[in-house]
């Protein structure tokens, strides 16, 4: 969280929202000021959307809010009420990693693991894009994955893995 | 009996190869353990008011308003903490070394932007904030010291009055040491040389920017025990600091480092929030945490580089180096961090690089100016050295008419001089320098970048072809060496290694993981050393209550070369225990039996092997063990090198200039590299490509600027250029293995071997492809309004 307006205490009442995360209800009272990654983490006690810059360039905490990705640390928890929001601990079917997941272990696509999620997170919008009929070459993925920062593996596993998935994919591969 | 001899290359079958990462699933699912992912009941949340000003006298800190909130626990002022926390101590104490007060919050003056001067505990992060907004205070604004030149002038403000200068430390070499010949003075070699290049060269400031920023949360029990999760690379050193700050005895303070978000260095070091938190866990006897916010982050922790450097290099007529003058500043911010003038300390006792320099007077100066305090990042003083040097060689090869490869060749250390001793006294231990040159030179994609060249230029466009070598200090030690090199702690490492109950191997190891991937080769080396599946290997870390004693600790590439030799000893240690056990049992001789896949058998009998859960529950049973033998399977090592392992290598740089805009795209990167044994190719790759891309940041965005006035620039991503997926070029990277003699793995570090040579092979290609006139480019990060100049033909 940066530093925001201080809010008077009429505006800082706390709103009750409802979010439907990895298809499960999520019911919350919240300050307006409070972002979706602070509510995700806290409310919601799933920790595995990370926070890093909270400023937007970083793309760590990136979730799917109806489908589409988006920061969560730029989107308050109360415009997420009703939502549908999809957060890197539910791309996996149970037990069952995604292919994704799977190219990201394969291919070294992280090292300490931080921007992994949502790393994750929006390789999933690219394969979900991709299953609906979009193309996507190396550099498109270049391109598309700029969005979000790594410090650690230098971005070429990351790419090696969403492409190996994207192929796995239109293999018709299963997780 | 050495490992070698006992397991058969056939059962070898883990180390060497490309096991995944095994904290693999964990991560891609979101459930690692981040610091900050710890919350205790009952915890509060400290934030911490910042200097606004780089120079300025405190006059008066109203708390008033902010005590009054509601939500607010505590607050105190860096003037009410002075008897309370003591100063933090200094890993890197070069001798006659000055220091600050090391108090954790600012008392008096405040010296940098940034600088913690109030701590307020509160209900939770946003009322915490709320609470730092409220504080008043008054200052005297003092005119800033912005630069070393500044810092160095006569009449310049004296950051702290006790020091009578704003000189932090002096270093020089060559070093004369009692009974050895006296080093040889390049004055002569200088003054008759028939070519010597001389420009000054800066390395800007840079930051390491984990993508975790850090964090801090501190337990609190009555005793007092303390348990702090911290996000460092050095869990003892944390508790060591925390124990003599604060006053408590170490063995009630516990250290835990959960999962590291990327640290390179820069969490090696000891922060004032680390000390903070543990002193409020204490007054409030509750939990506490604090976590860095990326603005913060910006001014908080500790950045690197930030050196000027006057060089000049003598030729001989055939392009031989023969002799090196350097006089350089390190830019150390207002005050030394633990890690101190280490990094400048670093730079010119590894300046000769690869190269075999007969002679060298080399002067290093760490000054103090109001910035952040400098710390460690990833290659240590060495791309500072490396980026002069090997600039200084293109330039000298143009003059001599030279090829840029042909100058390398001739002054690299040959192999044959191996173990060579460099004019600065460091011992490189092995490796065939000359072979990665022409490896390099015939690579396929090296061709293949000459010709793209070639064709490109022909076509009109603008581009550049760069070559840098450079060698790698790794497995720091010996103990007995540091203190001499201003090293205030040990540099062996340890691990134990337990068989359980159940015949399942755990190693805990004093090493912490940070995404380096350690955890993961440790597990192929115990799985190796008995016989089982990775399964069946666990290894814990980053816990001051199961981690050994460590003094280094993580860093300085010291992992896999130091820490996996000690699991190596350790796990000698138990296949030793297990084979008295099994002899006993089987009744046979001790020499008899061997450990192979599937336990243990006597050595040709053909017999089944009996499984190491057998042994293991004699061990812990304990009834019928060989006479006078301790009950129980586990034993703990301390590895201390020999010496330090030189890795090495060779970067080749294509780059692309556009010609309006002045912007450079790096087209290709060709990385030869030996690290010595790999442990796992697939870890080091990522090493090495990981570092190169750091390197492409810190040639052509990466800087921490400040203006007149000592105010950053750079307080957010926008404003700090990481390279991001569409920046990176695709990396031809090739090994080769000489393995190090001073290890019991061969193993040389790899952690930064990565992005020592990257920047300058990148500003060669730069420079390659300005028109040949134009003046040398002497600084990084180089911006597109200094390429522009170089195409114009003037000098920015």
């Amino acid at each position: 969280m940066t530093t925001t307006e201080r809010a008077t205490p009429g505006q800082r009442a706390p709103r009750a929202i409802t979010v439907r995360v990895n298809g499960e209800e999520i019911e919350g009272a919240v300050e307006p000021r409070t972002h979706l990654a602070d509510f995700l983490r806290e409310k919601a006690q799933l920790t595995g959307t990370h926070t890093s810059c909270h400023q937007g360039p970083c793309g760590a905490c990136t979730v799917l809010v109806d489908g589409q990705s988006a920061r969560s640390c730029l989107t308050l928890a109360v415009q997420a009420d009703g939502a549908e929001i999809t957060t890197v601990e539910g791309i996996a079917d149970g037990s069952r990693l995604s292919l994704l997941q799977q190219a990201f272990i394969e291919h070294f696509g992280f090292q300490c693991g931080y921007c992994t999620p949502g790393m994750v997170v929006i390789g999933a919008e690219i394969l979900a894009e991709a299953a609906a009929g979009a193309v996507f070459t190396r550099d498109d993925l270049r391109v598309r994955l700029s969005a979000n920062l790594c410090r650690c593996t230098g971005y070429i596993g990351i790419v090696n893995a969403v492409e190996a998935a994207l192929a796995a994919q239109a293999r018709g591969e299963s997780a | 009996m050495t490992a070698a001899e006992q397991i058969t290359p056939d059962q070898r079958r883990l180390v060497g190869s490309r096991v995944p990462n095994r904290n693999g699933e964990r991560f891609v699912r979101g459930a690692g353990r981040y610091t900050s992912d710890i919350h205790l009941p009952r915890e509060a949340t400290m934030a911490l008011l910042r200097s606004p000003h780089a120079r300025a006298r405190i006059i008066e800190i109203d708390t008033s308003a902010a005590a009054a909130l509601d939500g607010v626990y505590a607050i105190a002022t860096g003037a009410e903490l002075f008897d309370r926390i003591g100063p933090h101590g200094y890993l890197w104490d070069l001798p006659g070394q000055k220091v600050g007060s090391g108090r954790p919050l600012a008392h008096g003056e405040v010296r940098h932007v940034g600088e913690p001067l109030v701590a307020v505990v509160a209900r939770d992060q946003y009322v915490a904030e709320d609470a730092v907004e409220l504080i008043r205070v008054e200052y005297e604004l003092l005119s800033p010291v912005n630069t070393p030149a500044q810092s160095l002038a006569d009449n310049a403000p004296v950051l702290h009055p006790d020091w009578g200068d704003n000189v932090q430390v002096v270093a020089t070499w060559p070093v004369e040491i009692p009974g050895l010949p006296t080093p040889p003075d390049p004055t002569q070699a200088l003054a008759g040389a028939h070519l010597t290049v001389r420009e000054t060269w800066t390395s800007s400031r840079i930051t390491a920017a984990s993508m975790e920023a850090r964090a801090v949360v501190c337990d609190y029990a009555p005793g007092p025990a303390l348990t702090l999760y911290t996000s460092t690379q050095a869990p003892h050193i944390v508790r060591e600091e925390v124990g003599r700050m604060l006053g408590v005895a170490e063995h009630r303070i516990r250290v835990i480092a959960p999962h590291v978000g990327g640290a390179f260095g820069m969490k090696g070091v000891f922060y004032p929030e680390e000390a903070l938190v543990p002193y409020f866990a204490m007054l409030l006897r509750r939990p506490v945490r604090w976590v860095e916010q990326r603005d913060e982050s910006f001014v908080a922790d500790t950045p690197s580089r930030a050196q000027e450097m006057d060089l000049e290099v003598g030729f001989d007529v055939d392009g031989r180096i023969v002799g090196l003058r350097a006089r350089y500043s390190i830019d150390l911010g207002s005050a030394p961090s633990s890690c101190g003038a280490g990094t400048g300390w670093a730079t010119g006792a590894l300046l000769p690089g690869p190269y075999a320099v007969p002679a060298v007077d080399i002067v290093a100066t760490g000054v103090v100016t109001d910035k952040s305090p400098l710390g460690a990042y990833r290659g240590f003083g060495q791309p500072e050295a490396n980026f002069p040097l090997e600039r200084t060689l293109d330039i000298a090869a143009r003059q001599l008419g030279l090829d840029p490869a042909e100058i390398r060749r001739r002054n690299l250390v040959p192999a044959a001089s191996m173990p060579f001793v460099t004019a600065t006294g460091s011992v490189l231990d092995s490796g065939d320098y000359t072979e990665m040159l022409e490896l390099m030179l015939a690579r396929p994609s090296y061709q293949a970048a000459l010709a793209e060249r070639d064709a490109g230029r022909a076509a009109g466009r603008v581009l550049g072809l760069g070559l840098a070598m450079y060698n790698e200090n790794t497995n720091f030690g010996p103990s007995g060496i540091l203190p001499l090199i201003g090293v205030s702690t040990g540099g062996w490492d340890t691990a134990s290694v337990r068989i359980e109950p159940d015949g399942t191997v755990r190693v805990v190891s004093s090493q912490t993981p940070m995404g380096q991937g350690i955890e993961t080769a440790y597990a192929q080396a115990a799985a190796d050393e008995f016989g089982v599946p990775l399964d069946a290997v666990t290894v814990a870390f980053g816990d001051t209550d199961s981690s050994h004693f460590t003094g280094y600790a993580s860093g300085a590439s010291r992992a896999a070369g130091i820490g996996g030799s000690s699991v190596l000893m350790a796990a000698g240690k138990v296949r030793e225990k297990m084979r008295a056990i099994a002899a006993h049992l089987l009744e046979a001789a001790v020499d008899d039996v061997e450990l192979t896949a599937g336990g243990l058998r006597v050595a040709g009998s053909g017999m089944d092997p009996m499984p190491l859960a057998t042994v293991a529950k004699a061990a812990y049973q304990g009834g019928n063990l060989p006479e006078g033998m301790e009950p129980g399977l586990v034993a703990e090592a301390g590895y201390d090198p020999p010496g330090m392992a030189f890795s090495y290598g060779a970067v080749a740089a294509l780059v692309e200039i556009g010609p309006e805009t002045g912007t450079v795209r790096v087209r290709r990167l060709i990385f030869g590299h030996d690290c010595g044994t790999q442990l796992n190719p697939a870890i080091v790759e990522h090493q090495v490509i990981g570092g190169a891309v750091q390197g492409i940041g810190a040639a052509l965005s990466e800087m921490l600027p400040y203006d007149e006035h000592g105010q950053p620039f750079a307080r957010s991503f926008a404003d700090y250029l990481l390279p991001q997926a569409t920046d990176v070029p695709e990396i031809d990277l090739f090994h080769t293995e000489h393995p190090t003699p001073f290890t019991l793995n061969g193993a040389k570090g790899v952690g930064e071997s990565g992005v020592i040579a990257a920047p300058s092979a990148i500003v060669n290609a730069i420079q390659d492809a300005l028109p040949a006139g134009a003046a040398p480019i002497t600084s990084i990060p180089v911006l597109p309004e200094r390429v522009l100049a170089g195409l114009r033909g003037c000098r920015a």
